[in-house]
């Protein structure tokens, strides 16, 4: 063994051989130990995600993957029957054997020059004042040890070098699963399957967990089951049991499992502040970095493993002997989609009952709902519209970026309190009828400004009165009629609509109790004029009817920041009537022009806007109130156009999703 | 209407009547005419909808505390009528949204309005109403609106924790009784406050009253928590053991799920998951009663009386103080 080795890692798993492969790509002497020979058999559902695809990407070994099983989709099955999938079009996954996966990325390391030395079972950390500078090991029966500047810990969920680091800690977050390969499975497609609610039989409980049915090939399938145990009732529950009634419930007659039935611990608990120590790396497992939610542990393994490399190429570089911030950034990367996995972990039997209960409702807050548990991992991402003429104007007017911080508020408000909310709010949002009521609030209460301008204020009230148009769209979704039993989803759509309402009313109240007022009457007139929209029955006065329901629904949410800007900027009580006037006409517009059942036409939604022209005098705020009218209008007839272009009767709600 | 409290139960008996019980009993028909007005919207289609549930009489407890409170603070000053309906007001909405969330047909002896028009007009009505009752209390005052605010956070904070851990038989009692000062101390807090600010009362003053507020709201939930499962119910008008059933474990029953006998091993057996039959409700009310469940709740609605109690010692001892003293205390004589 070399004396200038720079980095000794211990493990070659995904995580360990990463961080060689990096190291060794970067032309640094880094020798690998692992206490098996490769290829060697391991318990895991050998589900290679999108993810680990980009990751193997990184490290080159995507190819050698071709000939195995490829798999397009996810397909998310109740036992109660319905279905759903997620297609990736662009991206494929695959089921790889670990026993080859893991054999093939330690060659890829060695390719690169790493030094790997099998069947040396690390024993311990060689420490010199506090700091890790080797590990002992033992090979056959021969003792010895190794040296150098940084020892990276890939060494699994038991991870011996932990401990001595003094990293480790007692904790039951830790998942269990069990696995087994299955022959003579029919009709398995090229799709990771996994099936809910995981059962337990002996106790009826159903666990945070799942089962799954990955194909290896056209009739072998990798079968499982997983959970972890969040409740101290389920101290008893035998996974054993729980794998033998999941596979009897596939009834697939004619299969038999080949080999025995292998299990693994799936640690859960990372923390940030426990990953590194004086020239230790924690990578991978040993760093505790398994998704909750999912169990899934490869894709974190390859990029904390190839991050790690990364840091102690640069720390050698600068020659360092500390890597700064590793903690942090793998905080940064993996922390978000942790923390959203604990909390729907921690409340499986509330966000179960939801999702079950929703499974074939076809409304926003359910769709959003369903969007949560798929994409609590944060892939999905939206890009704002940037062409359409009002946010061309408010970039001109260099508005835009405060727009656009203020929706990303709106987002982050709702990302905390309650299991599943963010989610299901990125459905109820209309992001061009966001930015037209944000901009409204900010204009009135810059242009229209005395003193100086509060834009503080501005931005706090504008997040606030965006939030209190969500509360009022995810009540739209409560359901009448449900069956007993059944009513998590009205539970779920009450409850997310009360916080998104109190949140409102919370910040409204840092600016002052008489925003809480405002609020308040806002508020009490939208419910009175969803009310009088939803009557049911069909009276001679219908039309009449809904258009009065609209100027107390749409009209009020638009009139809320007009009054709200006049206040801030100091308006007398008259002028802050008539600038709510103007904002309750602009939503009646907006609201038309959503109407695309023939009832309104291009020109009426343009008579509409311009009429409001005419309650604007001849100040030189008022000036600049019209143009944003006019850009406002614009904005309208853009919408209209869509809208009739769509030919489908969106008059039920403006404020829904433009189809992607 | 069992549960009179004790001025209601002063009138009835026509014992010691008090100019003050009079005033009060006239201000509070006046609070409940102000609700009548501020939940009426002016739109003929749907007031009916929004004035159902304020028609029907309710104990007006709430209100009660706030005309209290105000008379604690200053007894010359004329009753916050409008601010008292305003808490009446927020808590009729709070009442809509729980009918929709506990899946309750019936309340004050009528279908609810979820029951009758459907679960999204009772939300919105709910809604309604509660933003009617924090318009009206934010009117005494820029600290009243505040607090409004805040309270609405409390009261979804507590629901929510409650609504999530339903079924859930590692809950705590420390976690019960945050739960219940945020879903009912909550309001009652506010009630007591803002009759205070309303009167433009010391802050000092305010403070005790909201304090009071709040460990009486709190001793109240756990008197109607007792209530559900002690054999002399019916007095709420529900089910009995209905919190059990719907996986709401409260104090009794999380002490009754600590004890070691058998009680509470058979307990432990029963109830935890929806999946499990709730087995028979006189069978599951005996349990907790037999594990110490029933017993360990008295125990903790006295300390709550007392804390009660000892919080008025602190505030100006008037007449409102005295009836302050024997409303708490009628809760004991309760359950």
């Amino acid at each position: 063994m070399s004396p200038d080795v720079v980095a000794v890692v211990v493990g070659g798993g995904p995580a360990g051989s990463a961080a060689a492969a990096v190291l060794a790509r970067h032309g640094r002497c880094v020798l690998l130990l692992d206490r098996s020979s490769f290829p060697r058999d391991k318990a895991c559902g050998d589900g290679i995600t999108y993810a680990s695809m980009r990751q193997l990407a990184r490290l080159g070994v995507t190819q050698q993957l071709d000939t195995y099983q490829p798999v397009s989709r996810t397909r998310l099955s109740f036992t109660s029957g319905p279905e759903f999938t997620r297609t990736n079009p662009d991206l494929s996954g695959r089921v790889v054997p670990r026993e080859l996966l893991d054999a093939l990325l330690i060659d890829r390391a060695r390719a690169l020059g790493a030094v790997v030395a099998p069947s040396h079972r690390v024993i311990g950390l060689l420490q010199d004042g506090g700091r890790a500078v080797g590990v002992r090991y033992v090979t056959g029966t021969t003792p010895g040890e190794v040296t150098g500047r940084f020892v990276v810990a890939a060494d699994g969920a038991t991870s011996v070098l932990a401990r001595q680091a003094g990293l480790a800690r007692a904790s039951d977050r830790t998942a269990f699963a069990v696995r087994a390969y299955v022959d003579g499975i029919r009709g398995l497609g090229d799709e990771f399957r996994v099936v809910v609610p995981l059962v337990d039989p002996e106790s009826g409980r159903t666990l945070a967990g799942y089962g799954w049915i990955f194909p290896v090939s056209a009739d072998r399938a990798n079968i499982g089951v997983g959970f972890l145990r969040t409740r101290p009732e389920e101290h008893e529950v035998n996974l054993r049991t729980v794998f033998r009634r999941f596979i009897a419930s596939l009834d697939t007659p004619g299969t038999f499992v080949v080999g025995p039935l292998r299990g693994a611990p799936l640690p859960c608990d990372f923390d940030p502040d426990r990953c590194t120590r004086d020239g230790l790396l924690l990578v991978g497992d040993a760093a505790r970095l398994v998704d909750p939610l999912s169990g899934e542990g490869i894709d974190v393994a390859l990029e904390s493993g190839a991050l790690a490399g990364e840091m102690i190429h640069r720390a050698l570089a600068a020659d360092r002997d500390d890597v700064p911030g590793y903690g942090r950034e793998l905080q940064r990367r993996f922390g978000r989609r942790i923390a959203a996995a604990w909390s729907l972990v921690e409340n499986h039997e509330f966000v179960w009952g939801v999702v079950s209960s929703t499974v074939g409702v076809d409304r926003p807050l359910y769709r959003g709902v369903r969007r949560a548990v798929r994409t609590y991992d944060g892939e999905e991402s939206t890009v704002p519209p940037e062409s359409d003429p009002l946010g061309h104007w408010l970039w001109s007017q260099q508005l835009l970026g405060e727009v656009r911080a203020t929706q990303q508020a709106v987002c982050e408000e709702v990302s905390s309190e309650l299991p599943l909310l963010a989610g299901a709010v990125r459905e109820l949002r209309d992001e061009p009828a966001e930015q037209v009521r944000i901009a409204s609030l900010l204009v009135c209460a810059g242009a229209l400004s005395r003193g100086p301008w509060r834009r503080t204020d501005a931005l706090r009230l504008a997040v606030a009165s965006e939030l209190a148009c969500l509360a009022l769209a995810a009540h739209e979704d409560v359901m009448d009629h449900l069956p007993l039993g059944t009513r998590e989803a009205d539970r779920f759509a009450v409850s997310a609509g009360d916080f998104l309402l109190f949140r409102a009313y919370e910040l409204a109240a840092q600016t002052g109790g008489w925003v809480v007022q405002a609020m308040s009457r806002a508020s009490a007139d939208v419910c009175v004029g969803t009310l009088l929209g939803q009557l049911e029955g069909p009276t001679p006065d219908r039309a009449q009817r809904l258009t009065r329901a609209a100027a107390l629904t749409t009209g009020t949410l638009y009139s809320l920041p007009w009054r709200l800007g006049g206040h801030l900027a100091g308006s007398e009580e008259d002028a802050v009537e008539r600038m709510a006037d103007i904002g309750r006409a602009l939503g009646v517009a907006w609201h038309s022009a959503h109407r695309s059942d023939g009832a309104t036409s291009t020109g009426a939604v343009r008579e509409d806007v311009e009429s409001l022209y005419r309650l604007l005098g001849e100040e030189p705020g008022d000036r600049q109130l019209r143009t944003f009218l006019g850009v406002a209008l614009d904005q309208t007839l853009t919408e209209h156009r869509e809208a009739v272009g769509r030919g489908c009767d969106v008059a039920s709600g403006p404020r829904r999703q433009r189809p992607p | 209407m069992t549960a009179t409290t004790s001025a209601g139960a002063t009138l009835a008996g026509m014992e010691a009547l008090d100019p003050e019980d009079v005033e009060l009993a006239r201000a509070l028909d006046d609070v409940r005419r102000a609700v009548l007005i501020a939940s009426s919207a002016g739109v003929t289609e749907v007031d009916g909808l929004l004035t159902y549930l304020p028609a029907l009489a309710g104990k007006g407890i709430r209100p009660r505390l706030t005309l209290l409170a105000a008379a604690v603070a200053a007894p010359e000053v004329s009753a916050p009528v409008s601010v008292a309906a305003g808490i009446e007001l927020m808590h009729l909405g709070t009442l809509h949204h729980d009918d929709v969330v506990d899946e309750a047909d019936v309340r004050r002896g009528q279908p609810t309005v979820a029951a009758r028009w459907g679960a999204r007009a009772a939300v919105f009505t709910g809604t309604y109403l509660l933003a009617r009752g924090t318009e009206l209390v934010g009117e005494a005052g820029d600290k009243a609106g505040r607090a409004a605010a805040a309270c609405i956070a409390e009261l979804w904070r507590g629901q929510t924790q409650e609504l999530v851990s339903a079924f859930r038989v590692d809950r705590r009692a420390n976690e019960y009784l945050r739960v219940i000062e945020q879903k009912t101390g909550a309001l009652f807090g506010l009630a007591a406050l803002v009759g205070g600010l309303a009167v433009s009362t010391p802050p000092q003053v305010g403070g005790l009253l909201e304090c009071f507020g709040r460990t009486y709201g709190m001793a109240f939930q756990l008197a109607d928590d007792l209530a559900d499962l002690s054999s002399s119910s019916g007095l709420l008008g529900k089910p009995t053991c209905a919190d059990v059933r719907a996986g709401v474990y409260t104090l009794p029953v999380i002490s009754a799920l600590a004890d070691g006998g058998v009680a509470g091993a058979r307990l432990r057996k029963l109830i935890g998951t929806p999946e499990i039959p709730p087995g028979d409700p006189d069978e599951i009310r005996e349990l907790v009663h037999d594990a110490g469940g029933v017993n360990c709740g008295r125990r903790a609605l006295r300390g709550l009386l007392d804390g009660a109690h000892a919080e008025l010692e602190r505030v100006p001892q008037t007449w409102a103080t005295s009836r302050l003293h024997l409303l708490a205390e009628d809760l004991a004589r309760v359950t």
